[in-house]
């Protein structure tokens, strides 16, 4: 239905904040999809709990847009579980969706909502 | 509980995403339930699992990549709401067509809901009993004319439960009433003795105390079991009524148990006693009036139970050829017992009430397909301004939708009136006393809602998202409408068609209520006053200056005319007052004897001398008695017209003597008249061979009053319940009615089914006839430029009028003769609901056919009328 959105397209609409953390808590470590729950859980403070249906509708999605992959699991793990990692896709869309944030937040700056303005 | 239902709704997502990852989805779901679950209460349980739940639903495919899975929720929501708001102002702008179209779906619902209110709380509700399913009732059937009867003797059905290895249990209850003194007076209790396992069958649970023991069956220590509904009435829900005593007739008994007040079987009950064993007694075989029940075995078949029951009831026969003959015993499972009679009729009117919701469905249908011609340009502007397919359904489909909940909110209002109706007329249908607008019946109208407007909308939904067709029908209206036309047409034949097979069959049943009514009685009903009394107890002349005492004070009440009695009156049932059927075998002198056991046999009444007469029961032939048939003169009998009939063939049986066993010789009785034959319960059962005997040659404690009033007998009921109690405070009373109450209760059933039957059938008449009216008129409405042209053609109003008569009219056949296939094949269903009139007969389907055909002319002739006014000229401007 969606088109696959490539790394070049400007357009692209914001990621919601459930992928954006899901990219994120895979960018150091393939993990498993408890993994990921306890990881953005730990990184939110517990702000943001994941539910086993929305992740795993998000992992369906993302798979099929190919910005993530299984990954081989360790070889200590649990077989039922399986292991996701960021393709190099995934990794560049974070990295754009990183900027356009890191973007918003300097003119947030610029225009005196946040402190710490940056330097012209 | 929560995982259980995570794994249900996991269904709902595809399969192929659900085994890629079902299983890791529930391994999560499981360790995030193991780290917080324990400390959570109930609240937090809840939400926790709502959570997940909310998450599974959304997470099925919905946008989770990107733009957001709660916006795109949001974006749905908006959009349905639009809808309903567009299809709200659309249906308002047209008040009036919106206005039929929620009244029939509100009817169609209400009466579908009623209906299945009434099925719900009769045959659907779990039944009381510990396990139904295994649950046979038993009684005798004589294998040679296969004639059931009430019950079986509890001497067979212990004889059953030794031998049988397929049944646990088998026992028998005898129905008893016990003198309870209340205030000074004797009330009469209805009990059950039942033998050692009846109870154990039901596998019922007192509510308080135990039930009897084997110790209880044997000991013959004085107990019972009270049922919740006398311990709430009379002992104030005392609840140490149990362990204290209880005096009936002057004996006091220990209260063992209390028992659920739904157990009402094997009928109405306030008190249950241990019936201990009688063996050895060969001539309490006969007395086969018991209900016995039994469990089946645990892996055994009904068919194999019943072989093994053949099997036994053989070797009885065989052990006692005198007791026993033509032996079978006839094992039913409880729930056939109960509503064998009930289920036929109602899954009959749902059938029919399904029906009407059909019609109501296609006729709202039809509606919308011709409000979706009138619409046809707005459908094609739409259409250009790039609504999609989808969009048009959608907004078809919500107009259907907002009038059918519209409907069933009308619906589940009718539903309350239905079910006031339906207690009315059917007061004595089984558990009709659980019958209530409750859960499962709103869940039945929230269905019914439903499917009603999947019906009402999908057609015309369907028809009209063709975007092409839109546009072409957006052109000239000339040929525009047609194939919408034709589709009306069909939805409209088809309404005809199933209203005339309700109509046949509402006929049929009050062809058959009218034959019915039409059986001869025997006797006049109106204006009697029937009381039952059970005189036993009584000594040497007692029981002769009691009732003589009670007869005196009887007439002494204003507007009783004479008063007699007799041991049966016709019509009388185990409810009110209870028949004590007793056949007795006998032989004619001059004849040659029959082998033992297989003597004539005849329900015998007893009778006082002027019986006949009160009764309003005509002597045919010979005399009654009179009263100087008393102890001292010769024994004399009287025979009704069947016994003249079967034993006479017709020839005088004045003056034949008639013999009937007394110990171990045979007693005279002399036939000296003939009476009317009356019909032992209710209009529609078949007399049976009588012979009566007069009270004062040979006498009956079991006695009912028969008062002949000049006033309506519910007036003077009171008294003569006082007039007994006159004669003796100790006397109980067993039951009163009016006969004529009776008879009508007796027919409540038919009532009920005709009743029900024909209202559907005419509403559904009357929503065929709304359909062809409104399918003519807009036929009507789309040739006027047609019709115009035609008259200035010079075509005269009359065949302007004639043509759309005939239009009307050829609608009506065709339905008509869909109608008369469909009752043909229909009707045979109702065969056992009808009396002395054939499921096909050929007049019903005639005149109904008549009637349905002359109403689609009627309902034409209105647009008919407007057609004829056209003038040529406005015909033209219309357009």
């Amino acid at each position: 239905m969606v088109p696959p959105v490539t790394t070049t397209d400007a357009s692209q609409p914001p990621l919601t904040h459930v992928v954006y953390h899901i990219l994120l808590s895979l960018t150091a470590a393939p993990r498993h999809g408890y993994g990921i729950i306890k990881d953005v859980e730990d990184r939110t403070h517990g702000r943001l709990a994941l539910e086993a249906g929305t992740l795993y509708g998000a992992i369906k999605r993302l798979r099929e847009d190919g910005w993530i992959e299984e990954a081989p699991a360790p070889a200590d793990a649990d077989r039922r579980r399986r292991y996701y990692a960021l393709t190099e896709m995934g990794r560049d869309v974070l990295r754009l969706e990183s900027e356009r944030l890191a973007e918003l937040v300097e003119m947030a700056r610029n225009a005196r909502v946040l402190p710490g303005s940056a330097s012209a | 509980m929560g995982m259980r239902l995570y794994r249900i709704l996991l269904r709902a997502w595809p399969r192929a995403a659900r085994e890629e990852y079902g299983d890791e989805m529930l391994d999560v779901v499981g360790r995030q339930w193991a780290e917080v679950g324990p400390a959570l209460g109930p609240v937090g349980r809840a939400r926790f699992w709502l959570r997940q739940y909310t998450a599974l639903v959304r997470g099925r495919g919905a946008a989770t990549t990107r733009g957001g899975g709660q916006e795109g929720m949001k974006t749905l929501l908006e959009g349905f709401r639009h809808d309903v708001r567009q299809a709200l102002r659309t249906l308002l702008r047209r008040p009036g067509f919106s206005l039929v179209a929620a009244l029939t779906l509100g009817v169609g619902i209400g009466a579908s809901t009623s209906i299945f209110s009434a099925i719900h709380a009769v045959l659907l509700r779990p039944l009381p009993f510990g396990d139904s399913e295994r649950m046979v009732v038993i009684v005798e059937q004589n294998r040679a004319t296969g004639e059931l009867g009430n019950g079986a003797s509890a001497q067979n059905v212990f004889d059953l439960s030794e031998g049988a290895e397929l049944l646990q249990y088998a026992a028998v209850a005898d129905p008893y009433s016990y003198d309870l003194q209340v205030e000074g007076r004797a009330e009469n209790i209805r009990a059950w003795m039942v033998a050692e396992g009846f109870l154990e069958s039901l596998g019922v649970r007192p509510v308080l105390g135990r039930l009897f023991t084997a110790e209880d069956f044997i000991s013959g220590d004085p107990v019972l079991l009270l049922s919740e509904a006398s311990w709430v009435e009379r002992f104030g829900a005392d609840p140490d009524i149990v362990g204290s005593e209880i005096v009936l007739d002057g004996q006091a008994r220990v209260v063992l148990g209390i028992m659920p007040s739904r157990l009402q079987f094997p009928g109405e009950v306030e008190v249950w006693t241990p019936r201990p064993p009688q063996p050895g007694d060969p001539g309490s075989r006969t007395a086969a009036y018991m209900p016995g029940v039994a469990l089946l075995t645990p892996g055994a078949s009904l068919e194999q139970a019943q072989a093994e029951a053949d099997r036994i009831a053989r070797s009885i026969e065989e052990a006692f050829p005198a007791a026993a003959t033509d032996l079978s015993f006839r094992l039913t499972p409880v729930r056939e017992y109960l509503f064998g009679d009930v289920r036929t009729p109602l899954w009959i009117l749902a059938g029919a009430v399904g029906l009407v919701l059909l019609i109501a469905s296609a006729n709202v249908a039809g509606l919308l397909v011709a409000r979706g011609l009138e619409r046809a340009r707005e459908f094609a502007v739409r259409d250009a301004l790039g609504a999609s397919r989808g969009r048009l359904i959608r907004l078809m489909g919500s107009e259907a939708g907002v009038l059918a909940l519209s409907g069933g909110v009308l619906g589940v209002a009718l539903t309350y009136g239905g079910v006031a109706v339906i207690r009315g007329l059917a007061p004595d249908l089984p558990r009709i006393e659980t019958l209530g607008v409750n859960g499962p019946v709103l869940a039945f109208a929230l269905g019914a809602t439903t499917v009603s407007a999947l019906l009402a909308g999908l057609l015309p939904a369907l028809r009209f998202a063709r975007p092409a067709t839109a546009l072409r029908e957006g052109g000239r209206g000339q040929s525009s409408g047609r194939s919408g036309i034709r589709l009306r047409n069909r939805l409209v034949v088809l309404e005809v068609a199933g209203a005339l097979v309700l109509l046949v069959g509402a006929g049929l049943l009050v062809q058959s209520f009218a034959n019915v009514l039409d059986e001869e009685l025997g006797f006049d009903p109106e204006n009697r006053f029937a009381l039952q009394v059970f005189a036993y107890g009584y000594e040497g002349n007692e029981r002769v200056q009691f009732v003589n005492t009670a007869i005196e004070n009887m007439m002494a009440i204003p507007g009783v005319d004479s008063v007699a009695l007799t041991s049966n009156v016709p019509t009388s049932d185990d409810g009110v007052l209870a028949a004590l059927d007793i056949d007795i075998p006998f032989t004619l002198e001059g004849r040659a004897l029959p082998t033992p056991g297989q003597e004539p046999r005849a329900w015998t009444v007893w009778v006082s001398q002027g019986l006949f007469e009160v009764l309003g029961q005509p002597v045919v032939e010979g005399r009654g008695f009179r009263i100087t048939d008393d102890a001292n003169a010769p024994l004399v009998t009287v025979v009704n017209e069947t016994f003249a009939r079967r034993h006479f063939d017709g020839a005088s049986p004045i003056g034949e003597v008639v013999r009937t066993p007394s110990g171990d010789s045979t007693v005279a009785w002399e036939i000296i008249g003939v009476v009317a034959d009356t019909r032992p319960r209710g209009h529609a059962s078949a007399p049976r061979v009588e012979i009566y005997r007069a009270l004062t040659q040979s006498g009956s404690g079991n006695l009912t009053f028969v008062l002949r009033t000049s006033v309506p007998p519910a007036g003077i009921a009171e008294a003569a319940r006082q007039a007994i109690w006159d004669a003796n405070p100790d006397q109980s009373i067993w039951g009163t009615a009016a006969l004529d109450d009776l008879l009508s209760e007796r027919l409540a059933e038919r009532r009920f089914n005709m009743t029900l039957l024909s209202a559907f059938a005419l509403i559904a008449l009357f929503l065929a006839a709304i359909g062809i009216y409104a399918l003519v008129s807009y036929s009507v409405q789309m040739r006027r430029t047609e019709l115009g042209i035609r008259r200035a053609l010079g075509s005269p109003p009359s065949d302007i009028l004639a043509m759309i008569l005939k239009e009307g009219g050829l609608l009506g056949a065709t339905g008509v003769v869909l109608g008369i296939g469909g009752a043909l094949v229909t009707t045979r269903f109702m065969r056992g609901m009808l009396f002395d009139v054939r499921p096909n007969d050929p007049v019903a389907l005639l005149v109904l056919s008549g009637v349905v055909l002359g109403v689609s002319v009627v309902a034409a002739l209105v647009p008919a009328l407007r057609a004829r006014s056209i003038h040529p000229a406005e015909a033209l401007r219309s357009e």
